[in-house]
């Protein structure tokens, strides 16, 4: 009888196995279907194990370490400035008034739509991966709520503290910047796959950041010309994820100057994100040692993303206004 | 081997490994995340005192499964289900085979059982996932993910006895098949 509960046991086993190489070769798409079956199994218990994971990586973010004498300065020009965007918000106030004003007359004639077309939604991030060598996390929002394969994900940051009571129209959350896109997506939960994951590729833009004290030169047909607002057109580029901590820009021409300190962003104009999100910071140019007259250069990303927790879904809408539009 | 109390340990250590797992992970490092696995680690722990190897096996399949459905990223692409599965359950039977010979429990071995188990299973499951990844995966990057697996098996090996400590109390709960009805009425 033992040897017979045994047996049933190898079959079993060989059985599963079998299962296990079929569920291999049969690839990605089998795969997603079944995570999606058993990522709400961890869902509603990972959501606190991730707020204390989260809580815990942003304690131990190493900051940066400032002088005595510079952190005088520092608080003194953050006083100047504290006083000029006193100064631009009423002037921006008065600006918001006069256009209100003249919108209002407008939007009765035309009847317009300004919205940038896309709808955010709300997620948490609520598990990690088990192993450590991609960068993709589980939300807790699914194609039900619209989270669909290839959407992207920003950050999504509490302007306030929660324990402060929140004034009607009060702009309580932010975008900081683009966390990811959605890799897999069930009925509740969706992976997604972080800036830095190394299978992570995006259509963006390099903006140049122009800095008065030091101008810099940049090609202009044959002559070089400084780099001013006219001509400070955004650099269509393909980043990619490295894999460890941030993205890589290959084969960039080098006669865009480009430095250390210019952003990286997404290219309104392809994609589903319409706007030029923050993507991240240049951080390192160096030259191609593979294309000659070309950089690479090493971006790292504006959000901290080990210690990423609440997110936005971007859901493209644009068919919708468009059909509303007529236009 | 009591499946009940199993599928919970199971559950726990991969919802730990999923979430406050990611405390203990290194994630600022130039070559990338380092971190334990704990599912590695109740793996070696099951081999190390599980009756049959058959019984250890279909645990490590159980184990090995879990992680590959909690895992989407590494290859540079999706990654597949079903591998970590299969070298799991491979594993777990290469641990059965070895653990007679070692000091189960004395720390050192069992840490290098546990590096070695880990380096293993995450070596071969690295590879086999770029394999069978469509052709965009970037080789360069190859060398990098072995320099992570590395430094995990490590890390996974420093913490075995850790968790054995705190396993050994529930091995009884976990492992031990209660006795059969023939077997109390002979007492």
């Amino acid at each position: 009888m033992a040897s017979t509960g045994k047996n049933h046991t190898v079959w079993i086993l060989i059985v599963l196995t079998s299962i296990s190489v079929a569920t291999t070769l049969l690839g990605p798409s089998v795969a997603e279907k079944l995570r999606s079956m058993v990522h709400w199994a961890f869902a509603p218990l990972g959501d606190a194990g991730m707020y204390l994971t989260t809580g815990v990586k942003r304690l131990t973010q190493p900051q940066p370490h400032v002088e005595p004498n510079r952190a005088e300065q520092l608080l003194e020009d953050n006083e100047v400035l504290h006083r000029r965007v006193q100064y631009l918000e009423s002037q921006l106030r008065q600006t918001h008034r006069t256009i209100r004003g003249g919108r209002g007359v407008f939007s009765r004639l035309f009847h317009p739509s300004e919205a940038v077309p896309v709808r955010l939604v709300p997620a948490r991030v609520v598990a990690g991966d088990s192993m450590p060598y991609g960068w993709t996390r589980i939300i807790n929002a699914g194609d039900r709520r619209d989270a669909v394969r290839g959407a992207y994900v920003t950050q999504r940051r509490a302007q306030t503290d929660r324990a402060e009571p929140l004034g009607v129209n009060h702009p309580v959350l932010c975008t900081e910047g683009l966390a990811g896109r959605i890799l897999e997506s069930g009925p509740f939960t969706a992976r997604v796959q972080l800036v830095v994951d190394s299978g992570f590729e995006v259509r963006s833009q390099i903006r140049r950041v122009i800095d008065p004290q030091n101008p810099r030169l940049i090609q202009a047909g044959d002559q070089l010309v400084r780099l001013s607002d006219d001509n400070n057109e955004p650099i269509d580029v393909v980043a990619f994820g490295d894999g460890a901590a941030g993205l890589i820009v290959p084969e960039v021409r080098k006669v865009h100057n480009i430095h250390p300190g210019d952003v990286l962003q997404v290219r309104p104009d392809v994609g589903a994100l319409p706007a030029p999100a923050l993507i991240g910071t240049v951080v390192n140019v160096s030259d191609d040692a593979e294309h000659v007259g070309m950089v690479r250069l090493y971006v790292r990303p504006a959000v901290d993303l080990p210690s990423l927790r609440d997110v936005y879904i971007v859901v493209p809408t644009a068919d919708k206004l468009v059909k509303e539009g007529g236009q | 081997m009591r499946w009940t109390p199993f599928l919970i340990f199971a559950y726990l250590f991969t919802l730990a490994q999923t979430t406050l797992g990611h405390i203990l992970m290194l994630d600022r490092l130039t070559i990338g995340p380092v971190g334990p696995d704990f599912i590695v680690l109740l793996a070696v722990f099951i081999a190390m005192y599980v009756r049959t190897a058959v019984d250890g096996m279909l645990a490590g399949w159980v184990l090995g499964t879990l992680i590959d459905l909690t895992t989407g990223g590494g290859a540079g692409t999706e990654t597949r289900v079903g591998p970590m599965a299969v070298f799991f359950t491979l594993a777990v039977w290469l641990a059965f085979q070895v653990r007679e010979a070692i000091y189960r429990e004395r720390a050192l071995p069992q840490m290098l059982l546990a590096g070695l188990f880990c380096l293993l299973t995450h070596t071969l499951w690295v590879g086999t996932q770029m394999l069978l990844a469509p052709q965009h995966v970037f080789w360069g990057g190859f060398s990098r993910l072995l320099m992570q697996v590395l430094l995990s098996a490590i890390y996974t090996g420093l913490l075995m006895p850790l968790v054995h400590f705190f396993l050994v109390p529930c091995r009884n709960w976990l492992l031990s098949a209660p006795p059969s009805r023939s077997h109390r009425a002979r007492r």
